[in-house]
């Protein structure tokens, strides 16, 4: 748990300024393939996105691979082919992923093949038993306004009531188990990848109680919660992440680098098999 | 080192031999330097005598020291000749004696720089607190770590591999508030002396340099000290006897007041909590004890923390204290002999509460020294020394619990480390007509010991649920693993005249310690990992070729070229999991490192106006497996140009002025060269590390003081000090980063609107401090 670094952040950021360079050069790259793959214990359909990545500056909207053939299979000896739907969207049947499988991907593009491959956990290990709602405060009357703005159904005005999130669980299957997980108001999925909200029990331990979700709400707000249990590779490759954009020059924090993925063939990425719990929650 | 000079001329020549003494109380004055004019220059022993060689003849004597009046005297010598010369002292009325005709930098011998302490205390200071480790990134072939850190590099070496000592004790963390400001307090600091070339055979355990603090000795005559107001810190220094000439004591105080001002800024803005606080105190106190005229002890403590409180939240205090008791016997005329027994610790603790998300986190060092030097002077231009030291470390590198009982936090521990570390050495000095030769040997052996469970890994390359092959268990102090290097030390100098001279040096040097840094500069939390099954000693050669030459006017100048290489230098792999990690080993890598460059000195010194300018251009590489796509890359401290100029003016006994102006091109950093979506979140694309480079930097600033009554006669007086740090407010980036602009739904669609963000520390900084001395 780092921290220690808001610790040092809070003592250089009393004097710290920020200043944007607009002239900062950054050199051009090639294209990666991007690959952005999940398969979930739930009876749905599951997708494959594939993209290219551009350089930094570049005003492009992202590039999607539309071309591609899209192969998931399991070591069950089950295939599904997918099939291209938009935006790089590649989609599966309808089925549900099977716990303790492993699920293979293999992509091929413009000649080149890619690949990865995860294994499904075979027990879900936490039981989520409550969502509680805690009142934080009055939306503040001067220079906040809008920082509560979330989702596009209603901005949080001056003087409205907002509330924290808290969910209580318990962790009852095999150790160490990883989770991550999706936080929607409403239908508008939290996406800063700062607070990315991840769990494992390497930390915590036995009966956790009333922890704080990333995200502020109002009444008449639903929150939905989706946990995923995912494997250790697919948790440490999102703590990545996060590291990587939380990263400040590496003043304090070790060197930056690409996440360390489960694809083959020097791709960008995750392909993730994970079981999934759906907890929501309406703010009254 | 001597610094003898030794010429055999054609005509005749006599001995001339006696000792230095005290006109006040005739006892011998160690270390005063004798100049034979014009030029030839030697220090008495450690017991006040001399002998040497001079032509037939009228010739003069030069004797000076600190704190005593310069005494020329003349003889006219036809035979082998004894002497004994009294030399006055100066009046003092503090116990600081101004040395003037010098720098605050001072070019002592190859690869060795100095600090005059008065000097120091003239220039601008960042909120008004003289900082002799800020003064040391002065010194050409030192970079800083950038605006507002302590941390230092000296030629192309790592942050931990600096051996920092006051009095004889190893320093852990020689920081303050994160670097802002160091634990040495300049009231009571006697001498700094920076190695940066290796260090003498008698020290090691560190690659790059050895920074060698002293604390002043207590005056045996007569009370004296002073305070300072400033506006971070106060400051009180104390010294004088306890028995007039044989027991003194010297003690200072300084402590931070930020935490008060937080008391009266939130009446004025009740927004700032009062239940947030930040301060730093030290503690000094030395005793000297002179047994007899051959027997002196000294005896040293400090204790000095940080303390940060945040709300209700977390309470964070780190911080260094150790004993030091050192003992000096002159056992004979040529032989004299240094024990010292010295205690270190350093401790971090951290206690958070959120809920039950409340927990400890704990980290200790704590280091026990017991080393006996000899020197054995054959014959004044040459000497024997030898001796050993011995050490042995507990290093807790991590502990992390629960606070309370219903907590959910899980206990994680860096299990504690064990380890001695043990060297013995022997060197000799010689100077024979216009060649010294200073060489020696150093053997040191480092064994890792239980009370300890040594895991091995399946893969230790493995960084994902690494697997656990095997643990073997140790009981207490069983041998788990050792390691012996071999540390030759030779250096060679050659005098085409009293005012130049070339020299050469070679050090090998191992370190059996490492810190565990995730950034560039090393925090509180930063912990130590002895040599194991996985880390092995590194192991640096060191070489350098020095030129220096006197010119008229005073002026020095000096060029020095090195050459640094590093075996198994540490760096840890991309997104490296560092904080809390038992399996930390597996993120790191070893490889090799190496640096070159070539440093220009050049420095004058008069009776009112003294300035020195540093030139250095270097290069620092690292090449390890599993890094960068195991391609060389720089190191993160690599700076291509360096320039450095201080300067002091005494216009006249009111007012003195200073100035200091660095420049520095900017360091390495990693940076994206691409970006892609991934779900919604617009990631960084890395293709290199320390690919870019930080905009150059460079900051101006001065300084002036101001005694409004200066006269001697006086029992007290005061000093003003107004420094103004970054005078034309240039923004020097701290750190660089890149972020991509969030829609209005907060969300990031890597819709091309990425920035490159520099994040700066300060801007112009005047402050002002008040000082009384008496």
């Amino acid at each position: 748990m780092k921290i220690f670094l808001p610790i040092s952040m809070l003592i250089f950021f009393t004097w710290g300024c920020k200043k944007v360079l607009t002239n900062f050069d950054i050199n051009d790259s090639q294209p990666q393939i991007v690959v952005e793959g999940l398969v979930t214990d739930s009876a749905t359909v599951h997708y494959v996105r594939l993209s290219y990545s551009a350089d930094f500056y570049s005003a492009e909207k992202t590039k999607y691979i539309d071309n591609a053939s899209v192969y998931i299979s399991d070591n069950q000896g089950f295939t599904d082919t997918l099939k291209y739907d938009t935006n790089g969207y590649y989609r599966t049947g309808k089925w549900a992923g099977i716990p303790g499988n492993t699920y293979y991907l293999d992509i091929y593009s413009n000649n080149i093949h890619v690949s990865a491959a995860d294994v499904m956990p075979a027990s879900f290990g936490f039981k989520a038993d409550s969502i509680s709602i805690l009142y934080k405060e009055k939306a503040p009357t001067f220079n906040n306004y809008g920082q509560y703005n979330f989702g596009n159904i209603r901005y949080i005005f001056p003087g409205d009531s907002v509330f924290n999130v808290q969910f209580s669980g318990k962790f009852d299957g095999e150790r160490p188990s990883y989770y991550r997980a999706d936080l929607y108001r409403n239908t508008y999925k939290y996406s800063n990848p700062n607070t990315f909200f991840l769990f494992n029990t390497i930390v915590l331990e036995g009966y956790i109680s009333k922890i704080d979700i990333p995200g502020t709400y109002i009444a008449s707000d639903t929150v939905n919660i989706l946990i995923y249990r995912v494997s250790a590779a697919s948790f440490y490759y999102y703590a990545s992440l996060r590291q990587l954009n939380i990263y400040e020059g590496g003043i304090f924090s070790s060197p930056s680098g690409n996440p360390v993925n489960n694809i083959k063939g020097s791709a960008l990425g995750f392909f993730e098999a994970a079981r999934v719990k759906k907890h929501f929650q309406m703010l009254r | 080192m001597i610094t003898n000079t030794f010429y055999a001329w054609a005509q005749e020549k006599f001995k001339i031999s006696g000792a230095i003494l005290s006109s006040k109380d005739s006892k011998p004055v160690p270390g005063a330097a004798i100049q034979i004019l014009p030029s030839h220059t030697m220090p008495a022993n450690d017991n006040g005598t001399f002998d040497f060689y001079v032509t037939k003849g009228i010739n003069v004597l030069k004797i000076s020291h600190v704190g005593f009046k310069v005494r020329l005297q003349t003889f006219n010598i036809s035979q082998d000749t004894s002497i004994i010369v009294f030399i006055e002292e100066e009046s003092i009325l503090t116990n600081e004696v101004e040395i003037k005709n010098s720098n605050a930098i001072r070019s002592e011998d190859l690869g060795i720089n100095s600090l005059n302490i008065s000097q120091v205390k003239k220039l601008p200071s960042f909120l008004g607190e003289p900082d002799i480790l800020k003064i040391i990134q002065f010194m050409p072939g030192v970079i800083s770590a950038g605006e507002g850190s302590s941390a230092f590099f000296v030629r192309g070496g790592n942050a931990d591999e600096n051996l920092i000592l006051l009095d004889n004790a190893p320093i852990y963390d020689p920081s303050h508030m994160l670097g802002l400001f160091s634990i040495f307090n300049a009231d009571i600091v006697r001498s700094a002396e920076m190695h940066k070339n290796g260090m003498p055979s008698s020290y090691g355990g560190r690659i790059s340099s050895l920074l060698d603090v002293k604390t002043n000795d207590g005056n045996m005559e007569k009370y004296a000290g002073n305070a300072t107001l400033g506006l971070m810190a106060a400051k009180l220094y104390l010294n004088g006897p306890i028995i007039k000439n044989k027991l003194s004591f010297a003690a200072s105080a300084r402590r931070s007041y930020v935490d008060n001002l937080i008391g009266i800024a939130h009446r004025l803005l009740p927004a700032i909590s009062t239940q947030n606080s930040l301060y730093f105190y030290d503690l000094n106190a030395k005793l000297k004890y002179n047994l007899n005229q051959k027997n002196t002890f000294t005896f040293s403590v400090y204790s000095g923390a940080d303390q940060v409180v945040i709300g209700e939240n977390a309470d964070v205090k780190w911080g260094n204290s150790f004993a030091s008791l050192m003992w000096k016997v002159d056992i004979n005329r040529k032989l004299q002999m240094n024990s010292g027994l010295v205690a270190s610790r350093f401790g971090f603790d951290l206690a958070f509460v959120n809920g039950n998300q409340n927990f400890t986190w704990t980290n200790q060092v704590n280091e026990y020294n017991l080393r006996q030097d000899y020197t054995y002077n054959l014959k004044s231009n040459q000497a024997i020394k030898f001796g050993f030291i011995s050490s042995y470390r507990s290093i807790s590198p991590a502990t992390y619990k629960p606070l309370t009982k219903g907590s959910i936090i899980n206990s994680v521990e860096i299990p504690t480390n064990y380890s001695t570390e043990n060297a013995v050495y022997l060197s000799h000095n010689l100077t024979v007509k216009k060649w010294q030769f200073d060489y020696g040997f150093r053997f040191s052996m480092f064994t890792t010991l239980g009370n300890y469970n040594d895991i091995i890994y399946a893969d230790p390359q493995e960084l994902i649920l690494p697997k656990v092959a095997k643990v073997n268990q140790y009981s207490s102090f069983e041998p788990i693993k050792s390691f012996t290097t071999p540390e030759p030390r030779i250096n060679v100098g050659y005098n085409f005249s009293p005012n130049t001279a070339l020299k050469a040096s070679y050090n090998r040097m191992a370190q059996y310690i490492q810190q565990v840094i995730s950034g560039i500069t090393p925090l509180p939390v930063s912990f130590w990992l002895p040599s194991s099954t996985y880390i092995k000693p590194s192991v640096g050669d060191n070489f350098s070729l020095g030129f220096t030459h006197k010119l008229p006017y005073n002026i020095e100048t000096s060029f020095e070229a090195f050459y640094k290489n590093r075996t198994n230098t540490i760096d840890f792999v991309d997104n490296a999991v560092t904080f809390l990690n038992p399996d930390v080993i597996t993120q790191i890598r070893s490889g090799t490192s190496k640096a070159y460059g070539a440093e220009v000195f050049i420095s004058q010194a008069s009776e009112k106006l003294n300035w020195n300018i540093s030139y250095t251009w270097s290069k620092a590489e690292r090449n390890i497996m599993g890094i960068n796509n195991d391609k060389t890359y720089f190191a993160p401290f690599d700076r291509r140009h360096s320039i450095a100029a201080l300067a002091t003016y005494e216009l006249n006994k009111k007012w003195n002025f200073g100035l200091s102006w660095s420049f520095a091109t900017g360091r390495p950093i990693t940076l994206p060269s691409g970006t892609y979506q991934f779900q919604q979140y617009a990631v960084n694309y890395i293709t290199e590390r320390n690919g870019y480079r930080m905009p150059d930097y460079h900051r101006l600033d001065v300084s002036a003081n101001y005694k409004p009554n200066p006269k001697a006669s006086w029992k007290w007086y005061s000093e003003w000090n107004f420094s103004i740090y970054n005078v034309y407010n240039r923004f020097n980036a701290f750190a660089i980063y890149t972020q991509p602009t969030f829609n209005s739904n907060d969300q990031n669609t890597n819709s091309g609107n990425n920035q490159a963000v520099m994040l700066y520390l300060f801007t112009i900084v005047p402050s002002i401090s008040y000082t009384v001395k008496f």
